[in-house]
Order: structure tokens, then C-alpha cells, then sequence
């Protein structure tokens, strides 16, 4: 899944160390959903867009659309 | 410029963790054979020079984990870590990691070394891998309390992923044991070749994952 996470970070001036810090995460976590290695599950998902003052689909962006 | 700078920092790195895991491998699988072949540790035969082989890389890894925990600044060097401090982040968790991966891996040798074949006399086998496999155990259960979700995960996909292996391999070679195309696997076999997909598993997982991509 595409998604702006180290976008924003950079935008706030933090390492990945200091993201990891503030959600208490790993910071291999934080590089493995920059690198779109890994999803995040929903609770750290809504934690990261309230960290960042964003809606979830503001970070995380999912190209599927319904059939019609 | 910079990044050029940064991409060749982590290609070094990369090359530096690669030779001296190669060496130090090398150098254990080969003291460990020579050993064997001397006969001193009875005649043991492929089985359980695989199974001792195996152990002795369990036993390296932990090695090297520990080394990280003990000094997260040489650790940094040739772990794939960005820094020293990621180390310290996360020493709880590999501290249990290592107690756990060294005690397998010394369970692995202990049963290639045991009688009547190897030197050792089952009793004391028996009983130090009860030792070591509850060391094991309590310290992977506490090791639960300090993994987040990536490292969870991780876990979960290598059980997953070791399960499947043991079916396929094992179950493919016990259904051509049963219809007498291979020979039986024997006990010992089992556990090396679950000692086998746990590592095969674990780093396949973690490539992955990304969690092998030079830092």
C-alpha cells in the first residue's frame, strides 16, 4: 500500500528514530512501512495520521475502488 | 553527493557483516568437522554432523546478537542496525532473543553428541536440554512483552512459514518413506530439519519484510 508517512516525517524534521520514539515502535517498523514493506495495523495507523494532524487516508493510500 | 556518501557507508557495512559472517561460519563449520572426522566424538555419522553443524550456527548467531547487546557500538558494525542506540532500543527483546537462539542451537549439539554413537551419555543429555529448552521457552514467552507489531508479525509469518516446510519436506518425504521409495527420517532428522526451516523461515520472512535492506 502506497502511503506519505515519510513524507510527513521529514515535514515535521524527524528521524525515523524520533517517530519510532513517539508511537513506541521500533524504528525498524517505521522503515519497513516507509519502504511499503509492511502494512500497520489499524490502531497504529490511526496513531501515526493523529501524530501527524491528517486523516489515515491523508498517509495511506489504497487504489482500489468498488465494482460498480 | 550526501546520499552517494550514505549508499557507499552502507554498501561497506554490508560487505564488512557479510565477510565476517562468512568467516566466522568458515571457521566454526570447519573446526567443528575437523573435529568430527577425528573421531574423538565417537562415529557420528551425516546425520548428526548435520544436526552438530546446524547447532553450531545457531549457536554463531546468538553469538553474534549477544556481542550486539553487550557492546551496541561494535554491534552496530556488523548487525544491520542505523546506529548504536537502535541496539540499546531494542536490547531487552535480543538479550531474550540470544539466551533463547544459544540454547537451541546447544540443544542441537548436545543431541548430536549423545551416546551411543557420540561421547555423551543420554541421561545428562536429557536432562540439560530440559534445562536449555525451558530457558528457551521462558525467555521467547518474555520476549513477547518488548516486541511491537513489526517484530510480531515476523514471528508469526516464520511459524507460519517453518510449519509449512516441515509439511511439505518432512510430510513429502515421510509419504515416500511410507511407500519405501527414501528410507525413514530418523528422530533426530526431524529436529534438524525443523532447527533448518525455523532459520530458512526466519530470514525469508525478514527479507521480506525489508528488515535485511542495508541500514
Amino acid at each position: 500500500m502506497e502511503n506519505h508517512l515519510k513524507r510527513h516525517r521529514e515535514e515535521h524534521g524527524w528521524s525515523q528514530g524520533e517517530l519510532a520514539r513517539r508511537l513506541g515502535v521500533s524504528r525498524q517498523t517505521i522503515n519497513a512501512v516507509e519502504t511499503d514493506k509492511y502494512d500497520p495495523s489499524l490502531p497504529l495507523a490511526l496513531r501515526m495520521a493523529k501524530l501527524f494532524g491528517v486523516s489515515v487516508p491523508d498517509l495511506f493510500v489504497d487504489h482500489w475502488e468498488p465494482e460498480e | 553527493m550526501e546520499l552517494q556518501a550514505m549508499d557507499n557507508q552502507k554498501l561497506r557495512k554490508l560487505l564488512i557483516s557479510i565477510a565476517i559472517g562468512a568467516v566466522a561460519g568458515f571457521i566454526v563449520s570447519f573446526a567443528l568437522m575437523r573435529t568430527i572426522q577425528t573421531g574423538l566424538l565417537g562415529d557420528l555419522g551425516a546425520s548428526r554432523s548435520i544436526a552438530a553443524l546446524l547447532g553450531a550456527m545457531y549457536v554463531l548467531c546468538g553469538v553474534f546478537v549477544g556481542l550486539g547487546v553487550l557492546s551496541p557500538k561494535l554491534g552496530a558494525r556488523f548487525l544491520n542496525v542505523e546506529d548504536a542506540d537502535e541496539l540499546r532500543e531494542q536490547s531487552r527483546m535480543l538479550r531474550n532473543s540470544t539466551f533463547g537462539i544459544i540454547a537451541f542451537g546447544l540443544s542441537m549439539l548436545l543431541l548430536a553428541f549423545a551416546a551411543p554413537a557420540g561421547p555423551l551419555p543420554p541421561g545428562l543429555i536429557g536432562g540439560s536440554i530440559a534445562v536449555l529448552m525451558s530457558v528457551a521457552t521462558l525467555t521467547s514467552l518474555h520476549t513477547l512483552k518488548f516486541m511491537d507489531e513489526l517484530n510480531a508479525s515476523v514471528s508469526r509469518e516464520t511459524s507460519v512459514a517453518s510449519f509449512y516446510l516441515m509439511f511439505f519436506v518432512g510430510g513429502g518425504w515421510s509419504v515416500l518413506a511410507h511407500l519405501g521409495f527414501v528410507p525413514a527420517l530418523a528422530p533426530l532428522d526431524w529436529l534438524t530439519m525443523f532447527a533448518a526451516a525455523m532459520l530458512f523461515a526466519a530470514f525469508w520472512v525478514s527479507a521480506k519484510r525489508g528488515l535485511l535492506v542495508p541500514r
